[in-house]
């Protein structure tokens, strides 16, 4: 398989500013775009149109690939649909669950960090294979809100190996990981360095607010100094192939959206990319 | 307990329908399911801007009796959430609101179809023609041609 690209520094995709990132294409690594909210032929054909402006990135957030029920069909006939017409570089989705007994939660649950979570992973990320042949396929860490009773193991110790069951390269969410720093009382740092770097391909960026007692990665405010910290711990340490700023409310002005890829690709240029050290999908 | 039936528990109790799940901090829970509530409902307010103004300082309540009585499903739960609102409030006894439920679901209805049996497909975008009359702020005739890109025509009456 090809090596994966390196694409730099992007944002995530909102439809209020198609004509922003058209315009300033030039300046944007990737975008990445969600297939859950693509509805239709129409909508294929938009990111197809965005494709050949810009490098897309396919980033699932409903196919709940910890659901003990197994996955939908449906779910996964719809993303091979859209992943075949756009051809994205890999597909990206989350550790975790998002419906269980027909209740659909709206929102990415953490699973109980045990090694029958790890096998549920496993088994719904080979049928997603199947679905998508060759495309290579990247989890993402979560912000979790609780910690579900019963752990086998540490967080650190169940994305290593829900990563290493699957053979799937990591989305490290470093806002994720500021929040639950914050939350659950860790060091981030302690926690970057017991993940596996050498499968890190892409990095998310947000910013969150506090709320109710807790931080919250509502990804409405301009990335926090702690996670660009993170980033500049990690970049010499892994080999980065994008950074996505996620936001999806409050909308600021693109400029503001812009000065933060341009922030993120300063940062991306000390990027360990010497081969040896790069993970390839199998 | 097995993964099955703790992600059923949690899925029920994060979505209000029954107590918090055992050996879980009720507070970090409840606040989990607070959270939920209010990504759901600035979803819907985006989706009926008009539903949210004609309701004012009521609007998070009414979303909050609408958030227990219905979950929503599919690919894009977000709009099934919103139409079922909408759909709910035109039954409203104040014209105002029944009038701005009425032209939100219009601005649905132009751009998706919705079929409550087709599990994850429920929402589709909408290929078919459509016509229907908005009423705010003025009267307009609402065509949408026929087609995956379906030209849509706003003329005054």
């Amino acid at each position: 398989m090809a090596d994966l690209p390196f694409l730099g520094a992007g944002v995530s995709f909102r439809s209020a500013w198609r004509w922003e990132v058209v315009r300033h294409r030039d300046e944007l690594g990737a975008v990445e775009c969600i297939p859950d909210d693509v509805a239709g032929p129409a909508g294929i054909r938009d990111l197809v149109l965005l494709r050949d402006a810009v490098p897309v990135l396919l980033h699932g957030i409903g196919l709940s690939l910890g659901s003990a029920e197994g996955l939908d069909p449906a779910r996964v006939r719809h993303v091979a649909q859209v992943a075949e017409a756009v051809e994205p570089p890999w597909f990206s989705e989350h550790i975790a669950f998002t419906r269980a007994g027909g209740v659909e939660i709206g929102h990415l649950t953490p699973l109980p960090f045990t090694r029958e979570a790890v096998a549920t992973v496993a088994a719904n990320v080979a049928e997603l294979r199947r679905a998508l042949p060759g495309l290579p396929l990247l989890l993402e860490n979560i912000a979790y809100p609780f910690t579900l009773p019963g752990a086998e193991m540490s967080e650190a110790d169940f994305v290593r190996a829900v990563i290493e069951e699957t053979d799937a390269g990591l989305l490290l969410d470093l806002e994720n990981v500021h929040a639950n720093a914050r939350n659950h009382g860790y060091d981030p740092v302690e926690y970057l360095e017991s993940l596996p770097l050498e499968r890190v391909v892409e990095v998310h960026l947000a910013g969150g607010v506090e709320h109710d007692g807790a931080y919250v990665d509502s990804h409405t405010r301009p990335v926090p100094e702690a996670s660009w910290t993170l980033l500049q711990w990690l970049t010499p340490r892994a080999a980065v192939r994008a950074v996505i700023i996620e936001r999806d409310d409050d909308l600021p002005p693109f400029a503001e959206l812009l000065a933060e890829v341009r922030r993120a690709k300063e940062i991306l240029r000390c990027s360990s990319m010497r081969s040896n050290e790069i993970w390839q999908p199998a | 307990m097995q993964l099955d039936e703790v992600q059923r528990n949690l899925a029920a109790s994060l979505t209000g329908r029954t107590a918090p799940v055992e050996g879980l901090d009720p507070e970090a829970l409840d606040r989990a399911r607070r959270g939920l509530e209010v990504k759901r409902r600035q979803a819907a307010a985006h989706l009926l801007p008009r539903l949210r103004g004609a309701l004012g300082t009521a609007w998070p309540t009414r979303f909050r009796e609408h958030a227990e009585r219905y979950t929503p499903s599919g690919m894009l739960h977000h709009v099934d959430d919103a139409w079922e609102l909408a759909e709910t409030m035109l039954r409203s006894l104040d014209p105002r609101i029944a009038c701005a439920a009425h032209d939100d679901l219009v601005s649905l209805r132009l751009r998706f179809t919705r079929d409550r049996r087709a599990g994850a497909d429920r929402i589709r975008e909408r290929r078919g023609p459509f016509v229907a009359l908005m009423k705010t702020p003025s009267r307009l005739l609402v065509v949408r041609m026929p087609g995956p890109e379906g030209r849509v025509w706003y003329l005054k009456v």
